[in-house]
């Protein structure tokens, strides 16, 4: 069984998104990021979260409340 | 969409060119159930410890006949070359542990005229495959058979003779040329550029020639000390502190004024700290120091995992690294020694310490023979000079828990 799996497109918001990495890049030795968003405006970050939660669907459902849990919403990939 | 839970809820690859990690209740509205992941604080603490890979750099072969001087990996004409049933075994595996992104590497990948077919095999198990080439070989019909791959990357450290004093090979107009098969093809490129003393200077002067080819990025990569790398010539092909120094103020100039996106390799990342970095942005747009054995993964000829392509094998077998729970992945020596977190200063109290983690490894190893902060970083110059032998003795690692 692996690990991850194929999910259906649904509707997120962009204070939902925790982390985006932008890629693919391709480098078979080292792992590369793309580091625009250090010397551009605060707006081009934002723009770029806004995009990401659109390209995840349109119309984002209202959420429901959430109960805390361990290394909840608020905790980082690490 | 591929998607894998995680303490913080989700990853989930949108595209081939994005990986996005959700909140929990954004993952539950897609189906994942992070189950203990999200119930269970030690499963969560242990899972962010020793993640299994986001990327696996997989080694294709280790035949090349080119002989560039720095090869990591010490390609020869007559190195091996694993089956093409291996390696696609070795993809099932890696797909099956959560890995998104596959990138395949070598020797000269292109040497193996099933390259294109692995890639379809790839995508069939559910990965992103890249690759990168030196492009010699690249024929307009070999362009057309990478189709499967998301992107293929150019060995370009700058034109002519910029690239013959890195490689110690004259192949810049190869690289050329398989940039424009790639371009005519259709097949999206990007360049990889190592940077090196001789060459700094050049380095607009190469992603200007980079972006006119019609590469979509130019990744800058730091010269490591590995394979062939590994000598005294290290010394003289390093950045020199001047040009480290210079580095921030160098890449602003580029984004600002390429269009073509500017990416930059994990050992990289520590070299900007003397510069105004702000280590929110860092995280929130996933830019990483050293994942190796964390968030990378490497998978060499021999079959055996290493933490990245430039560190040494650890004990495991890629059969064997996923299985019971990914068992082995979390608790093999080698492995837990490259991605501990840096627990000693001037690491533990730097801003950017969660997302550099200490450096690049290999340049500590082959400077310090221990793990050290990396020693090429201006913040950790900075502290050695000014209480020197007082700083970075010993190991990297938190002292407890």
């Amino acid at each position: 069984m692996s690990e991850a799996r194929e999910v259906e497109p649904c509707p997120i918001e962009p204070d939902e998104i925790v982390v985006v990495r932008r890629g693919p890049g391709a480098n078979c030795s080292s792992i590369g990021s793309v580091l625009d968003v250090l010397f551009l405006s605060a707006l081009v970050g934002g723009a770029i979260l806004v995009g990401v939660a659109a390209a995840f669907g349109r119309d984002a459902e209202p959420r429901e409340g959430e109960p805390e849990k361990p290394g909840g919403d608020d905790a980082g990939p690490g | 969409m591929r998607a894998r839970a995680e303490p913080f809820g989700a990853w989930v690859r949108i595209d081939d060119g994005t990986l996005v990690g959700v909140t929990q209740a954004a993952a539950r509205r897609m189906g994942v159930d992070g189950a203990d992941l999200w119930t269970d604080r030690v499963a969560a603490e242990e899972r962010t410890r020793a993640a299994p890979p986001l990327e696996v750099h997989l080694a294709v072969t280790a035949r090349c006949g080119v002989g560039c001087k720095g090869c990591y990996l010490d390609a020869k004409p007559d190195g091996d070359a694993p089956a093409f049933e291996v390696l696609e075994d070795r993809l099932a595996r890696i797909a099956a542990a959560g890995t998104f992104t596959v990138a395949f590497g070598g020797g000269e990948p292109l040497s193996r005229p099933d390259l294109g077919r692995l890639a379809e095999r790839a995508r069939a198990f559910g990965l992103t495959p890249v690759v990168t080439t030196s492009g010699i070989g690249m024929t307009r019909a070999r362009a057309r058979s990478l189709a499967a791959f998301a992107q293929v990357n150019v060995s370009y450290d700058g034109e002519g003779l910029d690239y013959a004093a890195v490689r110690g090979v004259d192949g810049a107009s190869s690289a050329e040329r398989a940039m424009q098969c790639l371009r005519e093809q259709g097949i999206p490129f990007g360049a990889n550029v190592v940077l090196t003393r001789p060459t700094f200077a050049r380095l607009e002067a190469t992603v200007c020639r980079v972006e006119e080819l019609g590469a979509r990025e130019a990744q800058l990569l730091r010269y490591k000390p590995a394979g062939r790398a590994k000598d005294p010539t290290y010394l003289a092909m390093r950045l020199a502190p001047d040009q480290v120094d210079a580095l921030y103020a160098t890449l602003d100039r580029l984004v600002r004024a390429h269009r073509i996106a500017i990416r930059v390799d994990c050992a990289m990342l520590p070299l900007l700290s003397g510069g105004p970095v702000d280590p929110e942005l860092l995280a929130r747009f996933g830019v990483l120091g050293c994942e190796a054995g964390r968030h990378l993964a490497a998978l060499r000829v021999d079959g055996r995992i290493a933490p990245c392509s430039f560190a040494p094998a650890s004990d495991l077998d890629g059969g064997e690294a996923w299985d019971d729970g990914a068992r082995g992945w979390r608790r093999d020596p080698t492995l837990e020694a490259w991605r501990a977190l840096p627990g000693i200063e001037p690491c533990r109290s730097c801003p950017l310490r969660a997302s550099c983690r200490g450096g690049c490894r290999v340049v500590a190893q082959h400077l310090s023979h221990a793990f050290e902060p990396d020693p090429e970083c201006p913040r950790v110059r900075r502290a050695r000079l000014a209480r020197p032998g007082q700083l970075g003795e010993g190991s990297l690692r938190e002292d407890s828990e």
